[in-house]
């Protein structure tokens, strides 16, 4: 990989991974770290991508993924990162704003569900760009999907019910 | 069972927005522009073997040359010596003075 080409890669991809970093991890610094570990990774070893195997978003998206994980397994040694069970209650909406609602809604999924609703919701990946990104099936991101869906209404649900609210969808 | 995609919940969740990248990461993964004075005190350049040597052997040729003709023949002309009829001393006589019997 040539110098353009990295330079190519690193601003056509630098923001959607710090997008999706720094909502998994709610931490701007961590976000940081972790998308400069991607690109030098990539730089170090450019062999790693396969264009043959899927695009470089979701090659690098796969890595971000991988070095997230790495840091959740590190703070929570006893906890299991697949926990498809899990399901969450109501939160305490009240005092807090609307933003900061959604956020903690999204930060309390297990980490599975969360990144595939951060890639399908917020970044709007493809069943298959997901697939490729989490290593996973196609069957299993829609499985996780759809019960990160089911949390999320349960833990929003009075936001959702609010009659007459105006919410406008903005990224 | 509710539908996967509920417009109501996207947009919900749309109303939690995160900035984009900062300029601090471009550096990070860039570094600081580098000043002109260090490109030209630490740049390199890649130059094939060959190349190099026959760079190198030239160079040598262009400074034997250049500091042969700058060499000025030793002495003005017509000032050799001719050791034709040259006699060595038969005897040495050597007389060793001592700085008391030096003359005054």
């Amino acid at each position: 990989m040539t110098d353009p080409d990295f330079r190519a890669a690193f601003y056509a991809h630098k923001d959607v991974l710090y997008r999706f970093v720094y909502r998994m991890t709610g931490s701007a610094n961590g976000a940081e770290d972790i998308v400069q570990e991607c690109f030098l990774a990539l730089w170090r070893k450019p062999g790693a991508y396969d264009p043959n195997r899927g695009t470089l978003r979701a090659f690098l998206l796969g890595t971000a993924r991988n070095l997230v994980l790495k840091q959740w397994r590190d703070g929570h040694p006893h906890d299991v990162i697949d926990e498809g069970s899990y399901v969450c209650g109501p939160i305490d909406v009240l005092g807090h704003e609307r933003a900061e609602t959604v956020r903690r809604a999204v930060q309390m999924l297990p980490p599975l569900q969360r990144e595939a609703i951060i890639l399908a919701e917020y970044e709007e990946l493809t069943l298959e760009e997901i697939a490729l990104a989490t290593d996973s099936a196609v069957s299993s991101v829609k499985s996780r999907l759809h019960r990160a869906r089911a949390n999320l209404r349960r833990m929003l649900a009075p936001l959702l019910e609010e009659k007459g609210s105006a919410v406008y969808g903005t990224r | 069972m509710e539908p996967d995609d509920d417009p109501r919940l996207k947009r919900l969740l749309n109303e939690w927005e995160v900035p984009n990248a900062p300029d601090t990461l471009d550096e990070r993964v860039f570094g600081q522009p580098t000043p002109w004075w260090r490109i030209l005190v630490t740049s390199r350049v890649r130059v094939p073997l060959p190349l190099a040597f026959a760079v190198s052997v030239l160079l040598v040729w262009l400074a034997t040359v250049a500091v042969r003709d700058r060499i000025p023949d030793v002495g003005p002309p017509g000032t050799t010596y001719d050791l034709r009829g040259f006699q060595p001393v038969n005897v040495v006589n050597v007389r060793i003075e001592r700085s008391s019997d030096a003359i005054p």
